[in-house]
């Protein structure tokens, strides 16, 4: 069964590098949207139903940890599990996030086969390989 | 800050980096740390990006790649082979290169708190004075590092 995802960064390189690991890594792939801040891709979600979500956090006009927020909100919404991958190392930021729901925190620089990895824990490592 | 602490960090970072996420590695273990400017450096084509960072401390931090290393880093990054990859495409990438390398610099200072990152933009020039400054051979070219503490960090 393929898979939905969205990608959520305002960096355009960043957006296909992570399209890329996903793409590589095997994951049946549906569509593969992509935001490049919390707003817009509260847009796209009214739009599109996605099975997982990857966002940034430093964004413009919507930051990441927003984006959670409204996320968790939504009735509609609060089911679907985000990965954070972020430059934000601090202890702090991932405390919070993880207190906000995430269900996983990706540091900037990573190996692709850690998102890999994240993203098997969240859909499921048989499921969601082709 | 101590420099020698400083230009530690910044290879460090510079190695980590590239291994990890442009699949790239410093050729050989030549950093060339550079106290006070790179002005007297033999002027080369490159893309520079900066940003700033606040927190504890705040400061600002560049990245200069001499342009045809630029090109092999964004084909890297983006997967793509070097020809199909836009002028834009490695301004990004160089632009997400000095993002990346800034929040990994900065991580390996214990003093260093939460920090907020400002967006890197695209700069003519490596324009940091009185920063530390670290250059290294990749692929291609050169990668410079500059980061500059503002006062009492």
């Amino acid at each position: 069964m393929p898979f939905n995802a969205l990608i959520v960064d305002d960096s355009p390189a960043m957006r296909v590098f992570v399209r890329r690991v996903l793409e590589l890594s095997g994951f049946a792939s549906g569509a593969c949207l992509e935001a490049s801040d919390g707003e817009q891709a509260l847009a796209l979600l009214k739009r599109q139903w996605v099975d997982v979500i990857l966002t940034d956090i430093n964004m413009p006009v919507m930051d990441g940890e927003e984006f959670v927020r409204r996320l968790d909100r939504d009735d509609a919404l609060k089911a679907i599990p985000v990965l954070v991958v972020s430059t934000d190392r601090s202890d702090n930021r991932v405390q919070r996030m993880l207190q906000l729901g995430v269900k996983g925190y990706i540091k900037k620089p990573f190996f692709p086969e850690t998102l890999r990895d994240k993203l098997e824990d969240v859909l499921g490592a048989t499921d969601a390989r082709t | 800050m101590p420099e020698p602490e400083v230009f530690e960090a910044l290879r460090a970072s510079a190695e980590e980096v590239l291994e990890t996420m442009f699949f790239c590695c410093l050729a050989g273990d030549d950093a060339k740390p550079e106290s006070g400017g790179a002005e007297n450096r033999a002027p080369a084509p490159l893309l520079s990006s900066r940003l700033s960072f606040r927190g504890a401390p705040s400061g600002v931090f560049e990245v200069g790649v001499s342009v045809p290393a630029a090109r092999g880093l964004a084909a890297n990054f983006l997967g793509a082979e070097e020809p199909e990859v836009s002028g834009k495409q490695v301004a990004d990438v160089v632009c997400e290169l000095a993002n990346v390398l800034c929040g990994s610099v900065l991580s390996r200072f214990r003093t260093a708190s939460v920090f907020d990152l400002s967006p890197p933009d695209l700069t003519p020039a490596l324009d940091c004075p009185e920063a530390s400054r670290c250059s290294f051979d990749i692929a291609g070219g050169m990668l410079t590092i500059a980061l500059r503490f503002e006062e009492g960090a």
